[in-house]
């Protein structure tokens, strides 16, 4: 509790950072609540109201605030509607990245030998694929949906974790308390998670906040190509996409939900950036 | 240990710890080679170059399991697929018979052991035999350079728009720092870091091509410019046969994707940039090249840049894969018809063989891409050959 | 050659002004070696580098005047001072290791001292200055200036990196570059701390041989009393951005006459001196962003007087050319 009172009052000292945390925090209640405050279904279809303009232009109404698609949606409901796919997406994508990448690369950090051998050639290998090029082939090849999308985005994606975490944990080890611990024949389990987890929780944080906005902004990019979350669910990315032969009369289809996208991705990297600095003391020191 | 993927954050930091390993080792040779050294030093320079020459031909040597790696797991993949392709081309040629299944079955040599398969494709791959598109009816290897050279011009255009944008801006934020020209530039690299390529395409294709009417949304060039292809780059092309017509035409329909796959390369290296010339610009040499009397432009760029794209250049290797990534989008985006497109439409079409064919395509560019950095790397740091 | 009169230099920070540089007067003749003795952070390089006009934001000169050759170094242009810089005021610094730029040819780096100022046969200024166009005249009046700094075969080591080089070659890789334009006035920022012992004494033995060869002079910042009492004619002791005692070497380490520099002689061990009592000076040092004008010795001074707390002091001569700025003496 009272650690968490003092992140807060250190945030505070980064406006940036806190207004990321803030924004991330309204998003994140958006998804959840989305069904009591959008207004309308997102996918209720009103071919008499295609196309609507938002309610600040001419012929946009206030029942409509962002507008509607081609097929009459609510623009509103499923931008709101959207903040669910993403976040879950995006969330899901680096959790189990973090605890994938994070056991392989604590044992593999610990233990060294040939199971570190293996994981490292793996890991290289799935390094030589530009990351969404993977994701797009993944896809291509199993489908789209949701859980192939979340597949798709961590089959890669615990590399980056599995690389910081080992890194860590063998400098870590290197340190005189695990020494202390083994010398006093502490288990090698509760070294690991006693000791040496604790000290690098921080850092897979970090690296975890900013790789959520990678993963979102992925999410939506496969969406956008056809290859992840199908219309008419809404994501935000098929949304930009359905848009796209629209833009000469209704530009709002796909500007807007690549604005929430935006201010999302943006926010969550300030929220991330300024985690970083936190931890950084030659930041702080300045 | 990883020879591919530079250290994610290995600029500044992993360069002070080199720095700092080096000291000792320099100081307690320099004593022992104090005032005898005329024998000690007379190969050294020599030396730089051999073990240079040998760190890049290691450094190669390192790339090929890689290789390797790269297209025995793309063809794994092939196997994940459900049906064989086969039953793929069956369910769109209508009605046949088993016989002419099991046919096509040995032919395609489908019903030998997988590894026979493996090292059958791998003997394919050396020659550079890909395979056949279902579609098409035609080699991938073909359909690959065919669309190559659309996507390379996009590509280094990109890259070249990044660097001519972010060097700059880098190295005046660096030295006007906190200025509002800094600030204001930071702001939006930030933004641009942040910003989804496909998205940006968009809005800059609305106000360009759909509000201001001043740049094409579709394609490489207009129909009807009489170009000639002699590359199969078509700013290139229109250049050397002096059909300026078609050389306005082709930039003009470049420059839009050009800056939406760029802009995220530039912001990353205009931060990289910045964060490393302002590091550098505190060392001690840059206060020496002052006191030598240089002309600060001179002593901002010389000594200073010089230095600060070490770390640049690290970046940039992984920029690449961000890069080919973004190529797909702003292909798709912009109607480009390059590998990107290529790729896409085949996923739509289920034509696996070319789709194989390009993901393992790119990958071997993204893995040449990181082997051409590292090489770039030791030239830029003389250290590091030691 | 040099006069130094009332040189402030202030920096600009959040906790107020930082009087770095406060009323400094100095002056230095022609092939003279002055030593510039304190503890660290008492403003001795921040004094060196106003000089040569490299004070950069948050740092200012607020006042005072830099007589060299006749003329005021503050009231030049840019460009002007640019001429001077290198050609006729070097530098060498303290730590050998950063100050040669990593990843150019140690002798280009030379080179580039001599073609700055159009030393070199071709355009002057800003040119390239590496690979094909190094003609074999320039690289001679290279490695000249290696030997002369006793860098054994030039031609081998003229293409080597800094990294290649030991800390005292790189040492003499920095004089050779302050020596390529004959400049006849060096700043020598404790050139021989970052070095072991032995070589320490090379550099200065190197470092004395071109003042005598070159009649070149010098001001060698030191926190070393005795290197200073070897090595230099004058000794000006500096504490908290002031002059506190300037004079002829012998007088200033024989007659002390600053409660500072007696506690200073008190607090070093002397060769020779049997049973000797070493006594450090009580407290520390002020913070230079809180000085209000009077002595900033006060505080740990043992001759401590009502005095010393009026706001004006100035350099007194004590006889012989020995100043002291101390309310003792006015």
């Amino acid at each position: 509790m009272y650690r968490s009172v003092e992140f807060l009052t250190e945030l505070k000292g980064n406006p940036a950072a806190f207004i990321g945390l803030l924004v991330l925090l309204f998003y994140i209640g958006m998804a959840v609540f989305a069904p009591i405050i959008s207004p309308h279904s997102p996918v209720r279809v009103h071919l008499d109201e295609r196309l609507l303009p938002p309610f600040w232009l001419p012929g946009g109404t206030l029942s409509h605030l962002l507008g509607t698609d081609v097929l009459g949606m609510d623009l509103l409901s499923r931008i709101i509607y959207g903040a669910r796919i993403s976040l879950t997406v995006g969330f899901l994508s680096v959790g189990i990245s973090v605890i994938f990448g994070g056991i392989l690369g604590l044992l593999a950090g610990y233990f060294r030998g040939i199971f570190d051998e293996i994981i490292c050639r793996v890991a290289d290998l799935l390094l030589a694929f530009p990351f969404l090029i993977f994701a797009i082939g993944i896809m291509a090849f199993m489908g789209p949906g949701f859980v192939n999308l979340i597949l798709a985005l961590t089959f890669k994606g615990w590399v980056e974790f599995f690389r910081l975490v080992r890194g860590e944990v063998m400098a870590e080890k290197t340190k005189e308390y695990v020494e202390a611990a083994n010398a006093l024949g502490v288990s090698h389990l509760r070294t690991i998670l006693g000791e040496i987890l604790p000290n690098i929780i921080h850092s897979v944080t970090v690296l975890g906040t900013l790789r959520l906005g990678y993963m979102i902004i992925m999410e939506a990019s496969l969406s956008f190509l056809g290859l992840g979350i199908q219309p008419p669910t809404p994501a935000w990315g098929s949304m930009i996409n359905a848009g796209r032969d629209y833009m000469m009369n209704a530009w709002w289809i796909a500007t807007l939900p690549g604005i929430a996208l935006l201010i999302l991705v943006l926010c969550i990297n300030l929220f991330g950036e300024g985690l970083r600095d936190l931890s950084d003391p030659r930041l702080k020191r300045n | 240990m990883f020879p591919i993927g530079l250290e994610p954050d290995g600029g500044a930091q992993g360069e002070e710890v080199r720095a700092q390993s080096e000291e000792p080792r320099a100081k307690s040779a320099g004593q022992k080679a104090f005032p005898l050294c005329a024998t000690s030093n007379t190969t050294r320079t020599k030396e730089v170059r051999i073990l240079r020459t040998a760190k890049i031909i290691q450094r190669i040597l390192a790339t090929v399991p890689i290789v390797l790696g790269v297209v025995i797991l793309v063809f794994v993949f092939m196997r994940f697929i459900p049906g064989d392709p086969v039953d793929l081309m069956m369910g769109q040629a209508g009605n046949v018979s088993r016989q002419e299944v099991a046919d096509l079955r040995a032919q395609f040599n489908l019903d030998a052991p997988i590894y026979v398969q493996l090292y059958d494709y791998l003997g394919k791959a050396v020659q550079g035999n890909l395979g056949e598109s279902y579609m098409e009816k035609r080699p991938v290897i073909d359909l690959i350079g065919q669309a190559l050279p659309a996507t390379l011009e996009l590509s280094l255009m990109a890259i070249l728009f990044a660097l001519i944008v972010a060097i700059p801006i880098g190295v005046y934020s660096a030295v006007k720092q906190n200025s509002v020209l800094d600030r204001a530039s930071m702001g939006i690299s930030f933004l641009g870091v942040s910003m989804p390529g496909f998205w940006l395409g968009i809005l800059l294709m609305l106000i360009f091509s759909v509000k201001l009417g001043i740049a094409p949304t579709q394609g490489r060039i207009a129909y009807g410019t009489g170009l000639v292809k002699v590359t199969g780059f078509y700013v290139l092309d229109s250049t050397l046969t002096g059909n300026w017509v078609a050389l306005r035409s082709s930039l003009a329909h470049l420059i839009l994707p050009a800056i939406t796959l760029g802009s995220p390369t530039a912001a990353v290296v205009a931060r990289v940039v910045r964060s490393s010339m302002l590091e550098v610009m505190r060392q001690d040499y840059i206060v020496l090249a002052r006191a030598k009397g240089l002309r600060e432009f001179w002593v901002v760029v010389r000594h200073g840049l010089r230095n600060a794209l070490i770390p640049t250049v690290t970046v940039l290797g992984t920029e690449v894969g961000a890069l080919l990534g973004g190529n797909m989008i702003v292909e798709t985006v912009f109607g480009w018809p390059g590998l990107g497109r290529l790729a896409v439409t085949a996923i739509f079409n289920r034509d696996y063989p070319l789709v194989q064919g390009v993901v393992m395509f790119y990958a071997l560019v993204f893995v040449m891409a990181n082997l051409g950095v590292d090489i770039l790397y030791t030239y830029l740091n003389p250290k590091i050959s030691l | 050659m040099l006069a130094i009169e009332r040189l402030t230099m202030i920096y600009e920070t959040k906790r107020g002004r930082v009087k770095a540089v406060n009323k400094v007067d100095l002056s230095l003749g022609k092939g003279e070696i002055l030593g510039l003795v304190g503890e660290s952070g008492c403003g001795k390089s921040a004094t060196l580098l106003t000089i040569l006009g490299l004070v950069s934001y948050p740092g200012k000169v607020t006042g005072g005047r830099i007589i060299f050759r006749g003329e005021d170094l503050l009231q030049k242009t840019p460009a002007a001072l640019r001429k001077i810089r290198g050609k006729e005021i070097a530098m060498i610094f303290q730590d050998p290791m950063t100050t040669l730029n990593p990843v150019f040819k140690v002798g280009d780096q030379i080179r580039e001292s001599l073609q700055i100022h159009g030393l070199l046969n071709e355009q002057a200024e800003g040119g390239r200055f590496k690979g094909r166009k190094r003609k074999e005249s320039e690289m001679d009046r290279v490695y000249q200036l290696m030997r002369e700094v006793g860098i054994p075969s030039p031609e081998k080591r003229y293409f080597e990196y800094p990294f290649q080089f030991s800390g005292g070659m790189q040492q003499r890789a920095i004089i050779a570059i302050a020596l390529a334009c004959s400049a006849q006035l060096l700043l020598a920022d404790e050139p021989t701390t970052a070095l072991d012992v032995t070589i320490q004494a090379q550099i200065l033995e190197l470092l004395a041989k071109i003042n005598r060869e070159r009649e070149t002079a010098m001001i060698l910042v030191t926190h070393n009393l005795a290197m200073a009492a070897e090595f230099c004619q004058r000794i000006a002791v500096m504490y908290a951005g002031e002059i506190v005692e300037q004079g002829s070497t012998d007088e200033v380490l024989e007659k002390p006459q600053h409660p500072y520099t007696q506690g200073l002689l008190r607090s070093i061990p002397r060769i020779g001196k049997v049973k000797q009592k070493l006594e450090p000076i009580p407290g520390t040092v002020p913070d230079l962003a809180a000085l209000d004008g009077t002595c900033p010795f006060y505080p740990r001074c043992a001759q401590a007087r009502p005095a010393c707390l009026e706001d004006e002091r100035s350099l007194e001569d004590v006889g012989g050319g020995h100043w002291v700025k101390c309310a003792l003496y006015s």
